[in-house]
């Protein structure tokens, strides 16, 4: 997985490479469009396990994304203003691991660099 | 094609939903024929393209039903409404089509919301009255962080 600043993400995994574009929409609202890509190359039958294999991850009733999303929303729900829902998921690895935090925080501190100003006091 | 015939096609269809929304899946399974193959598509105007999200044969279901507890799922209840609108019987097969709407209730809150809408297109193997084959043709395309059970 490859990350992009500011807002893209390049993620191969089994026969699919999928391209994430974050767009801000506001302080509280982002824009995210996930695109898995396979080669215009492919015969019919690579296409079709090409499908399988990006679906069975990344579809609406794949293994990988509902997880992930599932995380995002209920994050999102217990941190909003007013909020009466009662969990917030935390989850890490160490060692630059795909779900290290390194990636969040090398996102801030680019974001500073560039902002001239930290992003823990914007 | 008897009455009977028909109500006990029917029958099958609404016990099929009836097992998915308790998560028996071992009953579901035992509606099924051993070469079932069970598939959830839809159609994208956006690309004017017929997608495939989920196609299984029957041990492909049987994984998925298995690996489910090894998975971080939304546990919100989903519940299907079918209404079986034409049964016709050819040979060995009978083709059903049904209508389908999915319910979830979440499970922080207990808000019901309508989750999708489409067709079940089923095949069913006669006279041993097992599903032989299940397209789900969803009208749907937007199913928010969607769900790990298939419909």
């Amino acid at each position: 997985m490859v990350d992009l600043f500011p807002g893209m993400t390049y993620n191969l995994r089994t026969s699919v490479l999928r391209i994430d574009t974050m767009t801000p929409l506001g302080p509280n609202e982002v824009l995210i469009e996930f695109r898995g890509l396979g080669l215009k190359s492919d015969t019919a039958e690579e296409r079709t396990q090409r499908v399988f294999d990006h679906n069975m991850i990344w579809g609406p009733f794949g293994r990988n994304l509902h997880e992930d999303l599932l995380g995002v929303t209920g994050q999102g729900r217990a941190m909003r203003k007013g909020t009466d829902s009662r969990y917030v998921i935390q989850g890490r690895e160490e060692n630059s691991t795909i779900h290290d935090e390194v990636g969040m925080r090398h996102y801030y501190a680019e974001w500073s660099k560039r902002m001239g100003r930290p992003a823990h006091a914007p | 094609m008897k009455s009977e015939q028909r109500q006990a096609i029917e029958e099958l269809i609404y016990r099929s939903c009836l097992a998915l929304d308790a998560r028996d899946f071992k009953s579901f399974l035992e509606l099924c024929d051993a070469q079932f193959r069970y598939t959830i598509t839809t159609h994208s105007p956006e690309i004017r393209r017929d997608m495939v999200w989920l196609d299984h044969d029957r041990k492909g279901m049987e994984t998925l039903f298995t690996n489910l507890p090894r998975h971080n799922s939304d546990h919100s209840p989903i519940t299907r409404h079918a209404t079986v609108y034409t049964v016709d019987v050819n040979g060995a097969a009978a083709e059903v089509v049904s209508a389908l709407q999915v319910f979830r209730t979440q499970l922080d809150g207990g808000a019901t919301e309508l989750f999708a809408v489409g067709r079940l297109h089923d095949t069913v193997k006669l006279p041993a009255l097992k599903l032989a084959k299940r397209v789900v043709r969803l009208e749907t395309r937007l199913l928010g962080y969607g769900y790990h059970i298939p419909f």
